[in-house]
């Protein structure tokens, strides 16, 4: 099985824990903190990583710290019942699985946008109407800028792509020349 | 030609004016694993089983396996060129191949491309690879023959346009030289013949369409080829490309008009030789993608595989048009192992099997044809009416005697009876033999059966026999070609024609004795 598929599972069982004590976003706050210290410590993510160290210490090491950082409760038994299943090594993806939940939850569909130049703030805000509208949904969007694009936009939402950029228009006028 | 330039940009002007881009939609993945031909491709969630999918360096993708979180694609073409993190694209379309009348005389690829280098094919259509067989109410039963021109098996095993029969049998048994006599003999037939070659080596491919220019066959033959050189996706699609370029020509008239009652369809022969090794190809592939291993290691839907791609030949009904297409798919087995997965299967699919046997091939008897195991079960009824005649005897013949041929081993008393039966047997046998390329016409195999049944051969040495057959044609196409002439015409032999041949055989046989005793006399 994936590793996503298995995130998926344990991102799943904190999000019901959420709901039913209603601490979503806390515990979306604190899970990120935990995944943002991980990153920043190269030797405890080590430790998530390494496959040679009992999960029963690495469970016991990691509760320690949570307990030192002041975390919640809930964090502190999820992340050691993910360690004893040696899950450990999941985090990252687990966490992307997570925020992924709480977005799907919220109602909040996240965009990729990619433009040639800086969008400006009324065509972002155009852009996000018309998206909600079309979507129902709230838009979050990643901006991103690539100068290749030459012009106009190009914006996926999950495995969907709108190619609205001057690259894509050109490559589907030289297809059409080609086979005329 | 004779083009300005002006015109040409006049021409590229007004594309590019009338381009009007619409925002382009469209779906993608990313690949997360590559390898061995196949890669696994993360998004694409709308993929359809089947889809074709568009990969960077102009490679494309079938999605194969759909699973919860990605999708399985096997590559075709150029696989070493895609990397991690490429996207994958769909396409929406399900995979097909270009077909037409244009590709009769080539050789291609299972993806419609030429590899004879004679220069771009122009497609009459484009056909799905996959496509649903006829179904019931556009069928009709099986009634006209297919000759193959080999005695023993339009005599005795008789093959209907729109059957499937299997030709099964060792290693060098004469497979695919059985499969080669019945492509040349539809020379004047007006069967356009697919000849799909699975698996097998570029030389042997080479050797086949040597052959069959050198035997005038490949204005009517098209030829399919998936070498052994090429990944296991083009070896599993191979059969089916052979399949959608022959219903092409079953459901389309000479004109190139869609077939109906007033267009008839054409007649198509698809060769698939062979079929063990496109499922070993299909092994392949599903082993790759992690589905389930089952006996011998094929995967669970191995007979759906073969039962689909024959179940697409068929004899279509007269609203249709009435064309046909026939298969003749090609098992290779294990020293004889004809109760190993594979062949059971296809054996239960096919409408009958023509068994190949090493014995009677080293022993000289070829084609090495069992006709005690061979069956076809519906070609009966498509056999001409002066062949059904001839070959009753025929067979009752030939069961008597491989009766008594293990029992006379032993003893060396035999009485009169025992003694005619085996020797007709024996003549019998020698008559069913014929060499490599030399595909016999109808009527002259219905003349040579008919002698031989009635006794006309018995006081032959066997070893003069094939000499007497080519001499007694050469008598007959000077002395009776009318005769002849009316046997291919009306397909029946009435008892005046069979007097006719009987005085003329006889007239034969004098002359034929009198050189035989001339020769042991000096």
């Amino acid at each position: 099985m994936s590793s996503l598929l298995i995130a998926q599972r344990y991102a799943k069982a904190l999000l019901q824990i959420g709901q039913k004590q209603n601490v979503i976003e806390t515990l979306q706050n604190e899970l990120n903190s935990v995944v943002n210290l991980v990153k920043s410590q190269p030797d405890l993510e080590r430790l998530c990583m390494h496959p040679l160290i009992a999960p029963s210490k690495k469970a016991a090491v990691f509760d320690e710290i949570l307990q030192t950082g002041g975390a919640s409760e809930t964090i502190r038994r999820f992340f050691t019942v993910v360690a004893k299943a040696a899950r450990l090594n999941l985090i990252y993806d687990l966490a992307t699985a997570f925020n992924g939940l709480v977005d799907q939850h919220q109602g909040i569909l996240s965009a990729e946008v990619t433009s040639a130049h800086q969008l400006s703030e009324p065509q972002l805000n155009a852009l996000t109407d018309s998206f909600s509208r079309r979507t129902g949904k709230k838009m979050r969007f990643v901006l991103r800028q690539d100068t290749n694009l030459l012009g106009g936009l190009k914006i996926q939402v999950g495995s969907v792509i709108y190619d609205a950029s001057l690259q894509g228009r050109l490559r589907m006028l030289r297809a059409r020349l080609l086979s005329a | 030609m004779d083009i300005r330039a002006e015109e040409i940009s006049r021409i590229i002007r007004s594309q590019i004016e009338s381009f009007d881009a619409q925002v382009d939609v469209s779906e993608i993945g990313t690949i997360i694993s590559v390898g061995d031909g196949i890669a696994r491709a993360h998004g694409l969630e709308k993929a359809m089983a089947g889809e074709l999918l568009e990969l960077p360096h102009s490679v494309m993708g079938l999605a194969f396996n759909l699973e919860e979180d990605n999708v399985g694609i096997i590559l075709l073409g150029e696989a070493h060129l895609i990397k991690e993190g490429d996207t994958v694209k769909r396409t929406g379309r399900i995979m097909s191949i270009p077909v037409g009348p244009n590709f009769i005389g080539r050789v291609i690829n299972p993806l419609g491309q030429p590899l004879d280098g004679k220069g771009p094919i122009e497609a009459a259509a484009y056909y799905p690879i996959e496509r649903i067989a006829p179904t019931i109410v556009e069928r009709k039963s099986v009634n006209q023959p297919v000759q193959t021109g080999l005695k023993a098996i339009d005599s005795l095993i008789p093959i209907g346009r729109g059957q499937r029969e299997l030709i099964i049998g060792d290693r060098q048994t004469g497979k695919t030289a059985v499969a080669l006599d019945a492509i040349i003999n539809q020379k004047d037939s007006g069967i356009i013949c697919i000849y799909v070659a699975i698996g097998q080596k570029r030389s042997t491919v080479m050797q086949v369409v040597r052959a069959l220019e050198e035997n005038g066959a490949m204005n009517h033959t098209i030829i399919v080829s998936a070498t052994a050189s090429e990944a296991a996706p083009m070896l599993y699609l191979a059969p089916f490309a052979g399949a959608a370029m022959g219903e092409y020509f079953m459901w389309h008239g000479k004109n190139g008009q869609p077939s109906g009652k007033d267009n008839p369809g054409q007649h198509a022969l698809c060769i698939y030789d062979d079929l063990s090794k496109q499922a070993a190809a299909y092994r392949e592939i599903s082993l790759l993608m992690r589905r389930p291993p089952g006996r011998e290691a094929y995967p669970g839907d191995v007979f759906y595989l073969h039962s689909r791609l024959l179940e697409r030949a068929a004899k279509l009904s007269d609203e249709r048009g009435g064309g046909s297409l026939t298969a003749l798919p090609v098992i290779e087995t294990q020293a004889g192992d004809i109760s190993a997965y594979i062949p059971t299967n296809v054996i239960s699919i096919t409408d009958g099997q023509l068994f190949l046997e090493a014995d009677l091939f080293n022993s000289n008897v070829r084609p090495a044809i069992n006709v005690g195991i061979s069956v076809s079960r519906v070609g009966g009824a498509a056999q001409l009416k002066a062949m059904k005649q001839v070959s009753g005897s025929l067979k009752l013949d030939l069961a008597q005697y491989r009766e008594l041929a293990a029992f006379s081993q032993f003893g060396s008393d035999l009485d009169k009876t025992t003694l005619a039966q085996l020797n007709r047997g024996q003549r019998m046998v020698e008559i069913l033999k014929q060499p490599q390329y030399q595909p016999m016409p109808v009527e002259k195999q219905v003349t040579i059966i008919w002698t031989a049944s009635h006794g006309y051969l018995d006081d032959i040495p066997v070893t003069e026999l094939r000499r007497f057959e080519q001499e007694v044609f050469a008598y007959l196409d000077i002395n009776a070609p009318e005769l002849l002439r009316n046997i291919k015409d009306s397909g029946q032999l009435p008892k005046d024609a069979e007097e006719a041949l009987k005085t003329n055989i006889l007239g034969f046989k004098e002359q034929f004795k009198a050189s035989l005793s001339q020769a042991t006399g000096a």
